[in-house]
């Protein structure tokens, strides 16, 4: 789920594995990289094998402008290994399945790196400005569902953390994970630890003053000409494919 | 003013605080102290209105805590740092986390640079700015915590145990802080178990069965000094058969988040001994700790026990942080049973080492059939301590045992550590100097991975005196 990272004497697990950068995708307004980004899902939905060609050279491209390297962009796959080969086991029995069951796995594949470019360049409170902005036609409710989204990436980290410390706390009593025999031995502490650390994280944010009404606006920027043309292009070519696409349902571009 | 009128806090029908009156002026500074469990968190909690008393009130500045209209305002002015480093996080960098709480009150945009670059600084942690929160050690993410809640600059803050994860360079810098912020106005109420932290508080309050009374600061101060840095009588030669430790260690490995952890540390460690740790915050203690238990494998280098390499649970055992933490049985024996079953002994010589096990801890067998969840904190560290020791370990090794416990409990365990010396060699992690000179042997002084001192109590005193003045970790 997440990057394994070293820390200072425990295992530390990074859930978006965002680090600053300068390149130009960094610098984007997270607004215009969460819309394009959903945009791409979209045309990755519409998009025929030419289409997808071309979206999935476009993917190393924007991988080195924004300083990912590519090993580990594709490593993201890997977790998801089971489910690409599940989506094209489910494909095989149709006629045509298997030409059917490869272009889903690969539009399910460019979902998961495309969303992985963005949450490598955006950090979590770009993000959740963005998500903020997004859904503010939603009212005080836009506001609560970004602000969980934000405690849920606050909170992810620790939880797969803390599933290493019990794991090495209880190998050092001896015990070798098997099957689901050790499950209360896992599940009993995981479980203590994170309802404490939820309620004591609860706290934390109620002390420092969070509230509903509270803006976002140390990380928002303004849109720039570059934003602008960028939310342009993908504009059109969202228009073009819905136009050529929808009353065909086929895959056109 | 924060004052408190006849405050009641009872939990499950337990009474935690009773009958509570205590005035706190603005720029005061006051410690509050107490045992395990007496309820100093149920108090910083009351404070700000995280918890409401069942009778009786909490007023900020004139507005009751019962207020929600007010709470907004209340928490602006009442700021808390909590214990536990891992849960305050709320951004995922350190400017990212600082920012959260300036937003939540509306500072400008240049205000937050300003106040982020100011507490920073004065809490000697610039270089953290842009550092991911995951990635700091223990000390290090409290030091940011710490800086979140300055940052917004209350009136108030109330720090509860913040510096029981820092070392002693660390704590004087944040006490200095806290002193600096109290001359500029803020109040300040410390909770803490150590009286040295107390040094400049015009009061000092005690939380026993509930009450709270006011203490004398310099009998607490003349207990602290009790336990002194006494110097060795005794010095333990290494003998054979003891620890081998020539390591390196490098986090991720090759990539651009390697974390240089431990560089060509070569240690020897005698059979019988007790070596003490110690190091500043993020010096690679808690890794060498890890790689000797056999928790994790060295990049490069090797471990060697008794000739063998680390085991856990055959030729090493490992107390770790917390230990507590990772009970899971419903009774204290069957926790206890955990380890030794999987040593293939008997059911009788599981009982016997057991009941070993609990008289050496001191503790009573009736607490054998108790639910280790209801103990207090003193008492589920000594049953993780004797869990450990009824496996009977040759080798042992002791993660900050006495983290979190107060001075009676951090008492015991240290008198568990000198009777099992000898027989067992121990090797003691922590970053309390104070105790690791009073039951070592010898000490290793870790420095940013590098192993920059090993030595006699006596040479290491002299090491430090010879370097007055100087960053020792």
């Amino acid at each position: 789920m997440g990057i394994r990272e070293g820390g200072r004497g425990e295992v530390v697990i990074v859930l978006t594995g965002y680090r600053k950068g300068h390149s130009c995708i960094h610098t984007l307004d997270p607004r215009t990289k969460l819309l394009a980004t959903a945009g791409i899902g979209l045309v990755i939905y519409l998009a025929g094998p030419p289409g997808l060609g071309l979206l999935s050279a476009a993917v190393p491209v924007l991988a080195y402008i924004a300083g990912i390297p590519v090993p580990r962009l594709l490593a993201r796959l890997r977790p998801m290994l089971i489910f690409l080969v599940a989506i094209f086991v489910v494909h095989l029995p149709v006629e045509g399945g298997i030409y059917a069951g490869m272009i889903a796995v690969v539009r399910f594949a460019l979902l998961i790196l495309f969303a992985t470019i963005l949450i490598h360049t955006t950090s979590p409170s770009e993000l959740n400005m963005a998500l903020a902005y997004v859904l503010r036609p939603l009212g005080r409710h836009g506001t609560d569902i970004a602000f969980m989204v934000r405690v849920a990436m606050a909170f992810m980290p620790g939880l797969l953390r803390d599933k290493e410390t019990v794991l090495r706390a209880q190998a050092a009593r001896g015990y070798k994970p098997s099957g689901l025999t050790g499950f209360t031995v896992m599940m009993v502490p995981l479980l203590r630890r994170s309802f404490r650390k939820a309620d004591e994280l609860a706290d934390a944010i109620e002390s420092r003053c969070y509230h509903r009404d509270r803006e976002y606006y140390y990380y928002s920027k303004a849109l720039t000409g570059r934003d602008l043309v960028l939310i342009g292009m993908f504009v059109t070519v969202l228009v073009l494919a819905l136009v050529l696409c929808l009353p065909s349902h086929v895959p056109c571009l | 003013m924060i004052e408190l009128e006849d405050v009641h806090f009872s939990h499950q029908k337990k009474p935690i605080l009773e009958r509570v009156n205590l005035r706190i002026g603005k720029g005061e500074c006051i410690g509050i102290m107490g045992a395990n469990g007496s309820g100093k968190t149920t108090f910083a909690r009351l404070l700000n209105g995280l918890l409401l008393p069942q009778k009786g009130v909490v007023r900020v500045n004139g507005k009751p805590t019962s207020d929600s209209e007010s709470l907004l305002a209340i928490r602006r002015s009442v700021g808390i740092v909590f214990q536990n480093p891992d849960a305050q996080a709320i951004g995922e960098t350190v400017e990212e986390d600082i920012v959260f709480g300036l937003e939540n009150i509306g500072v400008p945009k240049p205000g937050i640079d300003r106040r982020i670059d100011r507490y920073l600084k004065m809490l000697g942690i610039t270089e953290l700015r842009d550092r991911n929160i995951g990635l700091l050690s223990g000390g290090q993410k409290q030091l940011v915590n710490l800086a979140a809640v300055m940052a917004m600059e209350p009136e108030y803050i109330v720090l509860d145990e913040p510096i029981s994860m820092l070392d002693s360079c660390s704590r004087k810098r944040v006490v200095e802080t806290i002193s600096g912020l109290n001359r500029a106005g803020t109040s300040i109420i410390l909770i803490t178990h150590d009286p040295s932290d107390l040094v400049g508080c015009s009061g000092v309050f005690t939380i026993a069965e509930g009450r709270i009374s006011q203490t004398d600061p310099k009998n607490l101060l003349a207990t602290c000094e009790d336990t002194g840095f006494a110097e060795a009588t005794t010095q333990s030669e290494p003998c054979s058969g003891g620890i081998e430790v020539d390591v390196s260690h490098v986090y991720e490995p090759g990539t651009r988040w390697a974390v240089n952890a431990l560089a060509d540390v070569s240690l020897t460690i005698g059979k019988g001994s007790v070596t003490g740790i110690v190091g500043g915050i993020g010096s690679g203690k808690s890794t060498l700790a890890s790689l000797i238990a056999g928790l994790d494998t060295p990049t490069a280098g090797s471990i060697s026990i008794g000739g063998e390499p680390p085991e856990p649970g055959k030729n090493v055992a490992i107390l770790v942080q917390q230990p507590e933490d990772f009970f899971f049985e419903r009774t204290v024996q069957k926790e206890m049973l955990f380890g030794l079953k999987r040593m293939g002994v008997s059911d009788g010589e599981m009982q016997a080492m057991i009941h070993s096990a609990m008289s050496q801890a001191g503790l009573d067998r009736t607490i054998l059939e108790r639910s280790p969840f209801h103990l207090s904190i003193g008492e589920q560290r000594l049953v993780a301590l004797a869990s450990i020791l009824a496996m009977d370990p040759e080798y042992i090794v002791l993660d900050e045992p006495t983290a979190s416990l107060d001075s009676k409990s951090r008492k015991n365990v240290l008198e568990i550590i000198r009777k099992i010396a000898g027989r067992t060699t121990v090797i003691y992690i922590s970053h309390r100097i104070r105790d690791v000179l009073e039951i070592s042997d010898r000490i290793a002084v870790l420095k940013h991975g590098n192993l920059v001192f090993t030595g006699t109590k006596s040479q290491y005193l002299k090491w430090v005196s010879e370097r007055e003045g100087e960053e020792r970790w």
